[in-house]
């Protein structure tokens, strides 16, 4: 299971994950959630510690994906 | 009317199109906002003011990522740049590639052309000149932050630092504060608070709550869905026998 497989399954369950784990870091692989966390941080060395090198998604339990202002970029 | 005298008389580069109110200068230089200026032809404070917080940030795959197996290029360092007015901080998308560093999500980057989807990175941060290191850290990947700037730091790292900005003096610090869970300057993964949950071990939890699987009845699974199915039709079919429709 890819990155962009996984992000999509967050995509289409983001209701249910945003009103379960309501602004938490879930930990993604093979589309399920492997854990829910704090920051991001400890999602993602929980990440590596349980998948190693392999691919995983990290994303904050929203109901709407937050924009990020860059304004220089 | 702001008085000639208050004008600084040692930057005849500027004298054309500056505005000068009083101790706030809006320098009109034509290269500002366009990336970062040679620093040695300026003094510090015009440097700070023109090309902002500059800094040299070493850039590498988490520690944990490393250890678990990961590779990647051998660290890097890039010219980085303080924005406040970031929320995310941002690096050059081919020199995160070229790094090796693992993509661990994606968001949506809003800036003066719009909104746009970009890849989220996970890498390790060092500041030799402050003695910062920062790991690990989600970094977004975008074309090109600025001409001259290959990353911005912005308020995601910032939370967990001090950033003292002296115009006046024309420098600026960057400190671990004492409240962040540092380790010998190295920000580390917070523990999670009470009430998440929390890995035990390498092996992933069971028992988490879970979104329906695509393609279920209600919720249930698909054997189960056909057995309570089959089950149904049988109490119908049952039903109509019993009050001898056939």
């Amino acid at each position: 299971m890819s990155v962009s497989d996984d992000l999509a399954w967050f995509e289409s369950n983001r209701k249910f994950i945003a009103a379960t784990y309501q602004g938490q870091w879930v930990l993604i692989r093979d589309r399920a959630i492997k854990g829910a966390y704090s920051s991001n941080q400890a999602a993602m060395t929980a990440g590596f510690q349980m998948f190693g090198s392999q691919p995983f998604v990290v994303k904050q339990a929203l109901a709407e994906e937050p924009v990020h202002q860059v304004p220089t970029a | 009317m702001i008085p000639l005298s208050t004008r600084p008389r040692s930057y005849p580069r500027l004298a054309r199109g500056p505005l000068f109110l009083g101790e706030i200068k809006i320098a009109h230089h034509p290269k500002l906002g366009q990336g970062v200026m040679p620093g040695a032809q300026m003094d510090p404070v015009m440097n700070l003011a023109v090309n902002g917080a500059i800094l040299q940030v070493q850039v590498s795959i988490p520690a944990a990522y490393g250890q678990a197996g990961g590779s990647g290029g051998a660290p890097q360092t890039f010219t980085a740049m303080i924005d406040s007015g970031a929320s995310i901080s941002c690096i050059n998308i081919g020199a995160a590639q070229q790094l090796g560093l693992p993509q661990v999500s994606s968001t949506q980057l809003g800036g003066v052309g719009g909104s746009s989807e970009a890849p989220i990175y996970a890498a390790a941060l060092v500041l030799p000149e402050y003695n910062v290191t920062v790991d690990p850290v989600q970094i977004a990947g975008v074309g090109n932050p600025l001409p001259g700037v290959d990353m911005l730091i912005g308020r995601d790292i910032l939370r967990m630092l001090d950033f003292d900005y002296r115009g006046s003096e024309g420098k600026f610090t960057i400190t671990q504060t004492a409240e962040a869970p540092t380790t010998q300057n190295q920000v580390q993964a917070a523990p999670p608070t009470p009430g998440t949950v929390a890995p035990q071990g390498m092996q992933p939890q069971t028992g988490l709550p879970q979104p329906p699987a695509s393609g279920t009845i209600l919720g249930m699974k698909p054997l189960v869905a056909a057995g309570v199915g089959v089950a149904g039709a049988g109490l119908i079919i049952g039903s109509l026998f019993l009050f001898d429709v056939f």
